[in-house]
């Protein structure tokens, strides 16, 4: 029976091609549309750590200026000053903890045969690598005295490997970032957790730091932050030690809390902190420290961005417009055809046949559409990516979004083909001869 | 009878008939109203994103290009570097100017403080504005326009690190931020800036416009410049003469780089790139939404094409009946009008609540300014417009049908 | 009133041509009731689509109130059907989604008067076939005869020289069927010249002339306005 509903609908849709071209068109282009603002909006809402997110705190005190809050409604600003980190990091509540920074090295290799490069580096305690699961081809991260002292060391990613060691095991090799030796430890996996949710200033798709070298190094070597620093009161700096004591904020902090219990005694502890540092006369503020799982934090940060939620809806308004076009031409398809839906009647076919027959033809349309959809989607991330260049990694099409894609062009379109079906078949078999 | 009355005599029974068969034209209608909200909507979008691209951000942007100079060799003569591969620039036949900023408009990335016009301001009393560390040649170069007083004398620029006090800086004013400290006219010159360390900064010049270095800034026009150049995150700016920009790019990125080996030349880029850059997610947004309005343009109006041409089919006999009533062929094509303008014509009034409904949605969920209510009546034109159009075709082949369809059977 | 020399007319499809009518010549005066007879596909229909101005003809000439109408452009014979000419129909064409008074309405919209003088006509043209109150109501919740008498309110609405009617009763039963002849016959009485198609010979009877087509082609006059002066003679 369906084989033979196939055969009836396909015969029905070759009868009127410019029709049935008009509603797979439309329902294609509807899909096609939703389809490529949904991947971009599912993309960058994706969990970057799906594994860790409800476990990875960002850890945010509220240092900021007594007469307006860092952000709205109250937020707490997103990054922490040197002198406060130090004091955190001597916390061993967390079952991990980083502090760290943006930051960039010219890099030369030991031959010199290449000409020196800028390459983006991160400045961040060893914990890092094990609380965001960062995979290792060769050795690993550094012990913790790099932390504290001064040693020049330095994991490669497996970009920066290729391109200074042709890829070979490097571990234990030198190289010179801003003219000066640093011994590599390890070398990473490609890693790009998109959205970059541990660091979100520079862009929440910015492409992931070439290096990493030791917090240890920021003193001796007086590293600048590459990413934004920020200040609300006017503070004497001549020094790079004035800066580092100043109020100024410029580093992330993110802390590894298993559960329930150690998340309350962390959060105690860094009320504490602060009270205490209130007696010294600094945080003006009400007591407003937080600590946001990912999830959270890419929602306080609007990591999706406005562009993407606004297009997103329209999109499915335009959906909605395909769809309320595709019923009117069906019901007119099936109306106009009454006179063979009343030849059917007579002859003995059910409503729920007359019903069957008209939904097979439509979902064939939807899949039709569907697979017209898809296809339109792909141009259209196309286009996307030609647009937004920034956000190449985030356009493309996945399995599960072709899944979507189809499931979302059937589902409409039958629900569009519902109403029409159903008044085709509601037809009184006698009234319709009549006024043959 | 002038066309219009007859237009007004046909609407009333074609009101009534639509009345009562109606699942199509309210299809229709509806079609129309959603229509007409994305429509009203997205062009409002586009026209404050097309707005914001359209600020003059101060700069010669055709002409003017920029590098960031990156020292990395230890104890390296930075200050004598700079003032060497400067000197070494404009030299360069070609070049109108070059300069060495630590920002500048367009760039996204850069510094603000916060100043008073007087000493020992409150903290309302002090407004921020960003900030531009430069040297005596970045007014000509990025050809910012003075309007009072005068530029940086050489004399009075100092190369500084980036954790030191300024020394001996004096400043220059946009006029906005200029009329801000100093309304209501804004005659800074010779007046004092005070920073958040209590240092007093004599201006001495105000230009006409320079935008901060962040497109999304609130106080786009309120930027200062102070007559000391950082010497890290340092970026060179060069004004090439009308024409000579491509040229000179790829001639000052080699001669940089094989003048002095201590430091990197980074991120040449001219800021014609720059702008298309930072406006990128602006232009994409009304690419992307002009692209949603020609689609759902081309639906609806396919839509109401197809549904008139059922109708025509439909109809037939009607139509024949119509003419041998005595229906002229204009009067036929004029049935199928009227009745598209009443189906649209619906559909704008829902549509103008709608377009309001979605405009206050956005409003509420995003940062976004409430729609003005221009764009509706010529939305509604529009729709009108599309209608008849759409319509037109088949309304055309209507009047063709042979008026003895009436008396033979179809 | 309706003067036909030598008409012909060809259909031409792919296939075949068909001489619906040919050197087809007939007369009708004013105040005239004529029935057109004759078997299906005779040319009945194509005559009164000529007649009506429906259709155009291929040869001969038509004159119509005196009027040589051969080359008129196509609104002006849009307008001489408002004017002169109503149309009653097999299948009654009432505009299902317009109501009685509507329905009759749709000439006099085409002719231009103003709305009291066409609520005027309407309610008068109602008033003639008896369904006065049902103007609100839509086809679909009459009958078949109310349709049909509809449908003749329409033609009358315009006032009319001259009514056709293609088989008025094909669709009814007997006795509505002679209800509406009667209605015809009313209006024939007050001047309206009416020529009538129809295969019931017993209608035919009742008119002033019967004509009968064979082949597209006038075979046959049956002139009954003498029979019937006799026997309205006789009775008295
Ligand atoms: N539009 C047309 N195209 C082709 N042939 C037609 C057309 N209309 C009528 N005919 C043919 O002309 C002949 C006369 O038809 P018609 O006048 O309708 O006959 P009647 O009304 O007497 O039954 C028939 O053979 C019919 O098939
Ligand atoms: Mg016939």
């Amino acid at each position: 029976m369906l084989a033979h509903n196939l055969f009836l609908a396909w015969k029905s849709l070759r009868k009127n091609p410019v029709l049935s071209l008009l509603m797979i068109g439309a329902i294609g282009m509807g899909i096609g549309v939703c389809m490529t603002t949904l991947t971009v909006y599912t993309l960058m809402s994706n969990n970057p750590i799906p594994q860790k997110s409800d476990v990875l705190y960002a850890v945010q005190l509220d240092s900021w200026d007594p007469n307006e809050a860092w952000g709205e409604p109250n937020l707490p600003p997103s990054q922490l000053n040197w002198r406060d980190t130090q004091a955190l990091l001597k916390s061993d509540i967390p079952k991990r903890q980083v502090a760290m920074f943006r930051s960039g090295f010219a890099v030369q290799e030991p031959s010199n045969k290449l000409p020196a490069f800028i390459a983006e580096a991160r400045v961040t305690t060893r914990d890092f690598f094990e609380m965001f699961d960062v995979p290792f081809i060769y050795g690993g991260g550094w012990d913790a005295p790099a932390d504290r002292d001064q040693q020049q060391l330095v994991v490669l990613t497996k970009k920066t490997n290729d391109k200074v060691f042709g890829g070979t095991d490097s571990v234990g090799k030198t190289l010179k970032l801003d003219d000066r030796e640093f011994r590599v430890v390890g070398v990473t996996e490609d890693w790009k957790p998109t959205p970059k949710f541990y660091d979100l200033n520079n862009g929440s798709f910015a492409k992931p730091e070439e290096l990493y070298v030791p917090f240890g190094l920021i003193e001796p070597l007086q590293l600048k932050s590459f990413g934004n620093t920020n200040g609300w009161k006017p503070e004497q700096i001549n020094s790079f030690q004035d800066f580092l004591n100043a109020e100024e904020i410029w580093l992330q902090y993110w802390a590894e809390l298993p559960d329930t219990k150690t998340r309350e005694a962390y959060q105690a502890f860094i009320d504490q902190y602060v009270r205490e540092q209130k007696k010294l006369g600094r945080y003006p503020r009400p007591l407003n420290n937080r600590l946001t799982n990912v999830v959270d934090w890419m929602k306080v940060n609007e990591v999706v961005t406005e562009d993407a939620k606004v297009l997103l809806g329209l999109s499915f308004l335009f959906l909605a417009v395909c769809l309320l076009n595709i019923v009117g031409l069906l019901l007119s398809k099936f109306l106009g055809k009454s006179g063979e839906t009343a030849l059917r009647r007579a002859l003995g076919a059910t409503r729920l046949q007359i019903m069957q027959k008209n939904l097979v033809e439509v979902g064939l349309i939807g899949l039709l559409g569907g697979v017209l959809g898809l296809l339109l989607a792909l141009a259209g991330l196309q286009g996307v990516k030609q647009l937004y260049r920034n956000y190449e990694k985030l356009v493309q099409l996945n399995g599960e979004l072709l899944l979507v894609a189809l499931g979302i062009a059937l589902v409409s379109s039958l629900i569009a083909g519902l109403y029409p079906a159903w008044r085709a078949a509601r037809l009184a078999p006698a009234g319709l001869l009549k006024t043959q | 009878m002038n066309l219009f009355q007859k237009l007004a005599l046909d609407a009333g029974p074609i009101l009534r008939a639509l009345t009562r068969s109606r699942a199509g034209a309210v299809l229709i209608a509806l079609q129309c109203a959603i229509t007409l909200a994305i429509i009203t909507n997205a062009i409002f979008i586009i026209q404050d994103r097309l707005k914001k691209m359209a600020r003059p951000s101060g700069v010669d942007v055709e002409n003017v290009f920029s590098m960031s100079v990156i020292p990395f060799a230890p104890n390296f003569d930075t200050k004598g570097s700079i003032e060497a591969d400067l000197r070494a620039l404009r030299a360069l036949p070609g070049v109108v100017d070059a300069a060495v900023v630590n920002s500048f408009p367009l760039l996204q990335s850069g510094g603000s403080s916060m100043y008073a016009a007087k000493p020992g301001a409150k903290g309302e009393e002090y407004v921020g504005a960003a900030r531009y560390e430069v040297d005596a040649h970045t007014l000509n170069t990025l050809g910012l326009k003075l309007i009072a007083g005068r530029d940086f004398r050489e004399d009075e620029i100092r190369g500084r690190e980036i954790n030191s006090q300024y020394e001996n800086p004096v400043a220059i004013l946009t006029k906005a931020y200029a009329e801000k400290m100093f309304p209501p006219d804004g005659n800074a010159v010779g007046k004092t800036l005070y920073d958040g360390n209590q240092v007093a900064i004599p201006i001495v010049g105000v230009v006409e416009r320079a935008q901060a270095p962040w497109i999304s800034w609130g106080e786009l026009e309120y930027s200062a410049f102070f007559s000391n150049y950082r010497l890290s995150f340092a970026r060179y700016i060069v004004r090439a003469a009308p024409g000579e920009r491509d040229r000179l790019m790829p001639q000052v990125e080699k001669l940089l780089s094989e003048s002095n080996s201590g430091r990197l030349i980074e991120s040449m880029k001219s800021q014609t790139d720059i702008e298309a850059r930072t406006y990128g997610e602006y232009r994409a947004m009304a690419i992307i939404l002009v692209s949603v309005i020609v689609l759902i343009v081309i639906i609806t109006g396919l839509g109401i094409v197809g549904l008139a041409s059922f109708n025509v089919n439909a109809r037939k006999k009607q139509i024949g009946t119509r003419r041998a009533l005595g229906a002229q062929k204009g009067d036929i094509v004029r049935y199928f009008l009227v009745e598209s303008w009443l189906i649209t014509t619906a559909g704008a009034v829902i549509g103008a609540g709608l377009s309001f409904g979605l405009s206050y949605w956005m409003v509420n969920t995003f940062d976004l300014p409430p729609l003005d209510w221009h764009y509706i009546p010529v939305g509604v034109c529009f729709l009108w417009v599309l209608g008849l159009v759409a319509v037109l075709v088949p309304a055309r082949r209507a009047s063709q049908l042979a008026p003895a369809l009436a008396t033979r059977s179809v | 009133m309706l003067q036909m020399t030598h008409i012909s007319k060809v259909f031409r499809t792919d296939l075949v041509q068909t001489h619906a009518l040919r050197d087809f010549s007939l007369n009708v005066k004013e105040g005239e009731f004529v029935a057109v007879t004759g078997p299906s596909g005779s040319g009945k229909t194509t005559f009164l689509n000529i007649a009506g101005l429906l259709e155009t003809f291929d040869t001969g000439t038509y004159l119509l109130d005196g009027k040589d109408v051969s080359h008129l452009s196509d609104d002006s014979r849009s307008r001489l059907r408002n004017e002169k000419i109503g149309f009653i129909f097999q299948g009654f064409n009432l505009i299902p989604d317009l109501s009685v008074f509507d329905n009759v309405d749709v000439p006099l919209r085409y002719r231009g008067f103003d709305g009291k003088e066409r609520r005027r006509r309407i309610e008068g043209a109602l008033e003639q076939v008896g369904l006065a109150s049902r103007a609100k109501h839509l086809p679909s919740q009459l009958s078949g005869g109310q349709q049909q008498r509809v449908a003749i309110a329409r033609a009358l609405a315009g006032t009319p020289r001259i009514l056709f009617a293609d088989e008025p009763t094909g669709n009814l039963d007997s006795l509505m069927a002679r209800q509406v002849l009667e209605m015809l016959e009313e209006i024939n009485s007050s001047g309206t010249t009416i020529v009538m198609v129809t295969h019931d010979p017993e209608l035919a009877r009742r008119a002033h002339r019967n004509i009968h087509v064979m082949d597209g082609q006038v075979s046959d006059f049956t002139d009954f306005s003498q029979a019937s002066a006799a026997r309205d003679a006789l009775a008295a």
